[in-house]
């Protein structure tokens, strides 16, 4: 899942990529609402950290701006403006979730993972597909009952394809997703990936749970799954 | 002091300027009714003696009288009158010594008391004030030469029936009443139509002060006459200043809270990463002791309290967007909101503490709601007469246990930290209530199996 951050004190902003991207996610960063703007417009954003006192523009407008240009992601405001009439306005501007600082970083991550659940429209912190189980909560990763080890890529890559389970998504979607601006990008590094996945989830291959659909892109089957 | 009561013992400017100004008008026109009266009464009188003065001229004109004191009058009198019986008009003469000599014809039927003469050449008038006898009467002595040097006093008197001069006084009286109540009651209506219009200007600043409290205004924007501008003008500098100083205010909140919390909240998060494992729970308690004291005093300052000229807030609004919210918030616990507001529902105080109120018991509610969370909100009539916002936000939690229920209200304590939270919120919130607002807040046990809280503003 890729997270979009706006905050403009630097320590801050650090602290959180660096939690996210420990916690397996593809970061986009900045301080500044102009910047905050485009990035929100351009980037394939799963979910968004917004703080409200930016030194430009502020983060209600920024708001305001994604969702004028059709933007639909979550977006989680953290700020240090705790009066309920303050939560009102940012919930009613759009935003999904609201968080006062100072928080636990556990509790943003927790409530980034829900707000992503949600809008891929799964209730559940549980996500299952066929037999495989993936705790967003935990991120346990269960194959019939027996827990697999994997790698914070690999992680990215079963979330990002069971959130659209039974969809087919292309190369370029998944690895816009699974990367941010600062990594580097080769569709060969994610059919390594897909190939190490699909030998830890079926080792014998015998359910091939991921489909490869030539030129368009892959598929999580939905076989004896129940969302 | 209580304004209701000053209202009681102050009495309105239009009801003293009503009752003091009845009092002259009534007053004028009762002095000058008295007055014409008796001026009117004595010229009638005077008229009246004067005319019984000239009857006794007439009959000392036409007396004859003889060696032997008898007198000699002609047969037809110049007055006809005194020759029909009962016609009101009657005379007499008699000697000082001798008796009645003559009466008019017309006083044979009636007995006369005719007032006793005095000296010589002076009229004695009956008491005429004295209407019981229903008659004026008039006796002039006069010293008649029967020859010369023998003389003798004779007193001429005269009557007249008092029914024609009451008559017209009465009718006096009469034209007297219709003009002066006329004039009284135009006076009145000329001083009630002044009385509107010299106090038009003070009811439009009271209806002026009305809409800014309603929130169709802004400012005081009528001309007002110059007795009053004083007043209008620093009423408007007042409005404005404190706007602008109840923004100023909230703004360098904002400042402060931005520039307190964001620090805090990187303390946080690299204590939790980079502390050793003996340092991070002191580091963290301390941490969250500060926050927790921002907080609160932020929350306390930001309050702002019941101030005049502001307008009632429409809590159906404010509660609903709070919901919203608070939906938003817990969209993953897929509560089961139950929300009751009567509608017309106001409360008259700071729309900001109302979402603060409803907000932090909403959010407390919903933390520890199994399933449901109850919301009722409604106005009742208090003592004195004022509207009184009635709260009542309810789960179907685990409930305050009895010893803890004032435990919670203290700042920064919570009962239970498993679930996260400022954990100010139920004190802040009584402060709003109890401080600042001079309201009640209970805790006990709700049907719904979990916390009831009341609150009464």
């Amino acid at each position: 899942m890729r997270v979009l951050v706006i905050e403009d004190e630097k320590l801050l902003r650090e602290q959180l990529v660096d939690a996210l991207r420990s916690n397996g996610c593809a970061v986009d960063a900045c301080g500044e609402g102009a910047e905050a703007i485009y990035m929100g417009n351009e980037f394939p954003v799963d979910v968004a950290i917004l703080d409200l006192g930016l030194p430009d523009i502020d983060g209600l407008e920024v708001l305001g701006k994604w969702r004028a240009a059709g933007r639909t992601f979550p977006v989680l405001i953290l700020t240090a403006r705790s009066r309920w009439n303050q939560k009102v306005q940012g919930l009613e501007a759009g935003a999904d979730d609201y968080l006062v600082k100072p928080f636990h970083m556990e509790e943003v991550m927790a409530r980034l993972r829900a707000l992503v659940r949600r809008s891929s429209g799964w209730a559940n912190a549980v996500l299952v597909a066929g037999n495989i189980e993936l705790d967003t909560s935990s991120q346990r990763v269960t194959v019939d009952d027996h827990e697999i080890t994997l790698t914070a890529y690999e992680y990215r890559l079963l979330e990002q394809l069971i959130l659209h389970a039974g969809e087919v998504i292309s190369k370029s979607t998944l690895a816009e997703h699974l990367y941010d601006e600062e990594t580097d990008r080769d569709s060969n590094v994610l059919e390594v990936l897909v190939a190490r996945l699909r030998r830890k989830l079926d080792p014998d291959r015998s359910l091939d749970p991921i489909e490869t659909l030539r030129g368009r892109g892959y598929r999580l089957r939905l076989e004896n799954s129940s969302s | 002091m209580n304004p209701s009561a000053a209202a009681r013992n102050e009495w309105s400017l239009r009801r003293r300027l009503l009752i003091s100004g009845t009092i002259v008008v009534a007053c004028f026109i009762i002095l000058t009714g008295v007055a014409l009266d008796r001026a009117f009464g004595r010229s009638v009188l005077a008229l009246n003696q004067e005319r019984l003065q000239a009857r006794i001229y007439m009959l000392i004109g036409v007396a004859e009288v003889g060696d032997s004191i008898v007198l000699d009058m002609p047969v037809t009198l110049p007055e006809p009158e005194l020759s029909n019986p009962g016609s009101g008009a009657y005379a007499a003469i008699s000697g000082i010594d001798a008796g009645l000599l003559w009466q008019s014809e017309s006083s044979l039927a009636t007995t006369i008391t005719y007032p006793a003469a005095g000296p010589p050449g002076v009229p004695v008038a009956g008491d005429w004030s004295n209407s019981t006898s229903g008659l004026l009467t008039l006796s002039y002595p006069v010293i008649w030469e029967l020859g010369p040097g023998l003389e003798t006093t004779l007193i001429f008197s005269a009557a007249q029936d008092r029914a024609g001069m009451d008559a017209e006084v009465a009718a006096f009286r009469n034209t007297l009443l219709i003009w002066l109540g006329g004039a009284g009651l135009l006076l009145l209506a000329l001083q009630i139509t002044v009385l509107i219009w010299s106090l038009a200007p003070v009811r439009r600043v009271a209806d002026e002060i009305r809409q800014i409290e309603a929130g169709d205004k802004e400012q005081l924007s009528g001309r007002y006459p110059l007795e009053l501008r004083p007043l209008t003008d620093n009423l408007n500098a007042f409005i404005n200043s404190r706007q602008a100083r109840v923004r100023r205010y909230r703004d360098s909140l904002a400042d402060l809270a931005h520039s307190l919390k964001t620090p805090l909240a990187i303390l946080r998060s690299s204590s939790s990463v980079k502390a050793t494992d003996t340092q991070k729970p002191e580091l963290l308690e301390q941490l969250d002791r500060m926050d927790k004291t921002i907080e609160y005093q932020l929350q306390r300052a930001a309050t702002t309290g019941r101030s005049p000229l502001v307008a009632a807030v429409d809590v159906n609004k404010t509660t609903m967007r709070v919901l919203n919210s608070l939906q938003k918030l817990y969209h993953d616990k897929q509560l089961e909101f139950d929300v009751r507001v009567t509608p017309g529902t106001e409360f008259m105080g700071d729309p900001g503490d109302l979402a603060e109120i409803i907000g932090n018991l909403g959010d407390n509610a919903c933390k520890w709601a199994e399933s449901r969370v109850r919301i009722q909100v409604s106005n009742m009539i208090g003592v004195p007469e004022r509207k009184i916002l009635m709260l009542n936000i309810e789960d179907d939690g685990p409930g305050i246990p009895e010893d803890l229920r004032n435990l919670v209200l203290k700042r920064g304590v919570r009962t239970d930290s498993q679930i996260p939270g400022q954990g100010i919120g139920l004190a802040v919130v009584r402060e709003v209530v109890e401080d600042i607002y001079k309201g009640s807040l209970e805790i006990d046990l709700s049907d719904l199996g979990g916390t009831r809280v009341q609150v009464r503003i």
